[in-house]
């Protein structure tokens, strides 16, 4: 079979483009550390990389989410603790005024040590976060939960409002507690902060004996009412804590998982990447050979 | 003895000829189209004498070009074939590029924009996450915008290759056309020895307009008459009959082929191969799609946080108001519409969308809605508003105001601008919608559920996610330009092993060359003995006399 020069050089040179083509291939791979180029190389898994992407992003914004909350929550259970201690003294003072009879100057005592709880309880429901909203005035985050409503008396100024925030896929966690939860109004619509107010007052010298009992006497079913609901609150702040502890450890493996999918998908075989590349290498050396020995036959090197 | 001379000279002439053939080949080893070409010998018929017939030399019949028509087609339509493949296998790979770019790309561009709304759900009275949604918007439709300019680009490079690629294959015919009569005339001032080099450019030509459609050849004794892949013919005889490229009439962007007078757009299938049904069939089957579908991602994803960001209260406890900004829906009127109407299209439901353009056209009494991508028709009646209507089930509504006249035409593209121009509308960081109570600074459920557009299942049919359109683009895209990359390595080798055919006929071999200049050479040396000798010969006779 006869076979024509150009043949010979064309098919030389194609040959040798190939084989430089596949090697700047290999080391494109391993340049960029993945086996996946473009999504042509794996349409499948290129369309999977994505979505494993996503998912990964979307994980690690569940994780940040959960931080905020988190730190939300300890500032609110905190100032809860806070709470307290404030409504343990006030238990004191109110248990310490039933004991027999009392001076003027107890009494004066007494009510100094209310008022400095009323002020302590106020500024603890009152508390903001770092960037100054209050936490316990529900959506109304830019009013103190508990202000004069202009009679003298605090009142509650916020909604019931819970700011929510997604800690996973499909679930969701307020971030605060609303302060008409925490300090409820009694059934004659007075809160603890009224009834201190009260008490404080029938505690001044001159005040009637039997008003002062009934103020002390509401003060201390506020008091009752009041602990059992910060309480409660306490108790559910700590179950969302707990939550999003173990969310954190199925975000974690989550993460791993991931990353091990997504490796999977993509990620080069380097060991067989770097074999591939000296026979690649050895194959071309071997083939530049051939076409200078090949391209040197002539028969006219012997007409003279 | 003059006899002895002549026979002499005549072997001579021959291997001065077979020299000079061989010359001629080795100076054409390189020459594209150019086929080799040998000396055919025959003996100068003999003189009859009573002892029988003796020899009277040689004579050289024909310098014949070793060709093989039937290995000459086969390798055009490898090569029309190849090249189809060829040019959208390069368009592709940029696309495919871009699209699988995960780390700049559109995707982590679309997970920012949500995340960064949940940031502002952690936070909605503060400022900062509400600045960084912004710029986390902004970033989303300029990478929207950036895509859509990059296919804006291709399509643009196809209109070039279009008119480049037309422009060639008119030039072609038109030489082609010429060398037909030149063959033409050769011949007969010739007595029916074929020129060979004209062949040759005949062939080669045949050959280069293979690279931009595919032609079939019918020789007609001797002259070539080319038809297209569809059987329009291209040349017949000197005639030639001249492809053209004009701005489509329903979208000045995009450039189409037409045949010899006509005005209707000619198609891939029209061409049957080669650069040109390569470039159709890549702008109708990826390219257009690719653009659609990217759009209808932004559309959608705008139109629905649009729609929650209205149910919202602003910061100042103002109605939310639209959250991107987006361009009308893209309705063209055909330029050689002769009535008077005017038509809008506006989106009804993102689900149903799909990525093809659709028409609206009025053929006698009737009006009909055709679907682009298969050519289906949706509709068809006499009563217009029913046709409009149609369009629900393609999730955009039409409104038509005016008359439409028979032939008038409406191209309508529901997703093709989406992409390039979304914007985002919301200027102040406080006009962003958080919540639902005017007033409550912190009440963040609105951002909850915008938040939640992220997962919801809201295109083709209810079955994707914005995220899972883009990755299911990605996946379509790459599987095409995979099989692509497949089928046209395919066609290279169906193609070289082509070429190596016909060369292993017509190609030089220098080696085979060098041989025959040797053998001519001996026998030019031959054939100077003979004639040495018969001059010794005719010396004797003279010396006789002396």
């Amino acid at each position: 079979m006869r076979i024509s020069t150009n043949t010979m050089f064309d098919g030389a040179t194609a040959r040798l483009g190939q084989l430089q083509s596949s090697m700047d291939r290999t080391v494109q791979q391993l340049d960029s550390r993945k086996r996946l180029l473009t999504a042509a190389d794996d349409p499948a898994a290129a369309s999977r990389v994505l979505d494993v992407e996503q998912a990964t992003a979307s994980n690690t914004q569940y994780k940040s989410n959960r931080t905020n909350v988190r730190n939300s929550l300890s500032v609110v259970d905190g100032a809860m603790n806070s709470m307290l201690d404030s409504l343990q003294v006030i238990h004191e003072q109110v248990v310490g005024a039933g004991n027999g009879a009392l001076s003027e100057s107890d009494m004066s005592i007494m009510a100094q040590a209310l008022q400095g709880q009323f002020d302590q309880l106020k500024s603890q429901i009152n508390s903001r976060d770092a960037s100054g909203n209050y936490l316990f005035s529900g959506y109304q985050t830019d009013k103190p939960p508990f202000a004069d409503d202009g009679s003298g008396q605090l009142r509650y100024q916020g909604d019931q409002g819970q700011q929510l925030v997604a800690v996973d896929d499909s679930r969701k966690l307020a971030m605060s507690e609303a302060g008409s939860v925490l300090l409820p109004d009694d059934q004659d619509g007075a809160n603890i902060f009224n009834r201190l107010q009260s008490a404080i007052a029938a505690l001044q010298p001159g005040q009637d004996q039997a008003v002062r009992q009934s103020a002390l006497t509401a003060l201390g079913s506020s008091y009752a009412s009041t602990l059992s609901s910060v309480t409660r609150s306490q108790a559910s702040v700590g179950t969302r804590l707990n939550e999003l502890e173990q969310l954190d450890m199925r975000g974690s493996d989550r993460e791993v998982e991931y990353a091990a999918i997504s490796s999977s998908l993509q990620d080069l075989d380097y060991t067989k990447s770097l074999s591939d590349l000296s026979r690649q290498q050895l194959v071309l050396q071997a083939a530049q050979k051939t076409f200078q020995q090949v391209s040197g036959l002539s028969l006219f090197n012997y007409i003279s | 003895m003059a006899n002895i001379f002549s026979i002499g000279q005549s072997a001579l002439s021959a291997a001065q000829a077979g020299i000079s053939t061989a010359g001629n080949n080795i100076a054409n080893v390189s020459t594209s189209g150019y086929s080799r070409q040998e000396v055919v010998q025959t003996a100068v018929a003999g003189q009859p004498l009573a002892m029988g017939y003796l020899g009277q030399g040689t004579k050289v019949a024909e310098v014949r070009r070793l060709y093989n028509d039937y290995l000459g087609q086969q390798l055009n339509s490898a090569q029309s074939a190849n090249q189809q493949l060829q040019v959208q296998y390069t368009q592709i790979q940029p696309l495919d590029q871009m699209l699988s770019d995960s780390t700049s790309g559109l995707a982590p561009a679309m997970q920012d924009f949500f995340n960064r709304l949940q940031d502002v759900a952690s936070a909605p009275a503060d400022a900062v996450p509400r600045q960084t949604l912004l710029a986390s918007a902004s970033a989303l439709s300029a990478n929207f915008n950036e895509m859509d300019n990059r296919l804006q680009d291709l399509r643009q490079g196809v209109n070039q290759q279009l008119s480049a690629s037309v422009d060639k294959v008119n030039n072609a015919a038109k030489q082609l056309a010429s060398l037909n009569e030149a063959i033409l005339t050769a011949n007969n001032a010739s007595g029916g020895v074929s020129p060979n080099d004209l062949l040759d450019q005949r062939d080669q030509l045949v050959r280069d307009l293979s690279q931009e459609t595919r032609v079939r050849v019918s020789d007609q004794g001797g002259t070539f008459s080319l038809f297209l892949g569809n059987g329009q013919p291209l040349v017949i005889g000197s005639k030639v009959y001249a492809l053209k490229t004009e701005a489509s009439k329903t979208d000045p962007q995009r450039l189409e082929v037409s045949y010899d007078g006509s005005s209707a757009p000619m198609r891939a299938e029209d061409f049957g191969g080669g650069n040109l049904g390569g470039l159709l069939q890549f702008r109708d089957q990826t390219l257009e799609p690719t653009q659609n579908a990217l759009g209808r991602i932004a559309l959608g994803l705008a139109s629905a946080v649009n729609a929650q960001h209205q149910q919202g209260v602003t910061l100042s406890g103002d109605a939310g108001g639209d959250f991107f900004s987006l361009p009308a829906m893209e309705v063209d009127a055909a330029s050689t519409n002769q009535g008077d109407a005017s038509l809008e299209a506006t989106l009804s439901d993102a689900a149903r969308l799909d990525t093809s353009n659709y028409r609206l056209q009025r053929v006698g009494d009737s009006y009909r809605l055709l679907r682009d991508s298969d050519k289906q028709v949706v509709k068809s009646s006499t009563n217009l508003d029913e046709v409009l209507a149609a369009s629900a089930d393609a999730g955009f509504a039409l409104t038509a105001t005016g008359t439409m006249q028979s032939g008038d035409e409406f191209l309508i593209r529901p997703s093709a601008r989406a992409a390039g121009e979304i914007g985002v509308a919301v200027q102040d960081a406080n006009a962003i919608a958080a919540g639902t109570t005017a007033g409550a600074v912190g009440d963040n459920s609105n951002m909850l559920k915008l938040a939640e557009l992220q997962s919801a299942k809201v295109l083709g049919g209810g079955t994707q996610s914005y995220q899972s359109a883009y990755s299911q683009l990605v996946g379509q895209v790459g599987s095409k330009a995979s099989e692509l990359k497949v089928t046209s390595t395919a066609t290279a080798q169906i193609q070289t092993q082509a070429e190596r055919s016909l060369q292993d006929v017509s190609g030089v071999n220098l080696d085979e060359e060098a041989a025959k200049l040797i053998r001519y050479q001996q026998s030019y040396q031959a054939a100077g003995k003979v004639i040495q000798l018969a001059k010794q010969l005719f010396e004797t006779v003279l010396s006789i006399s002396q």
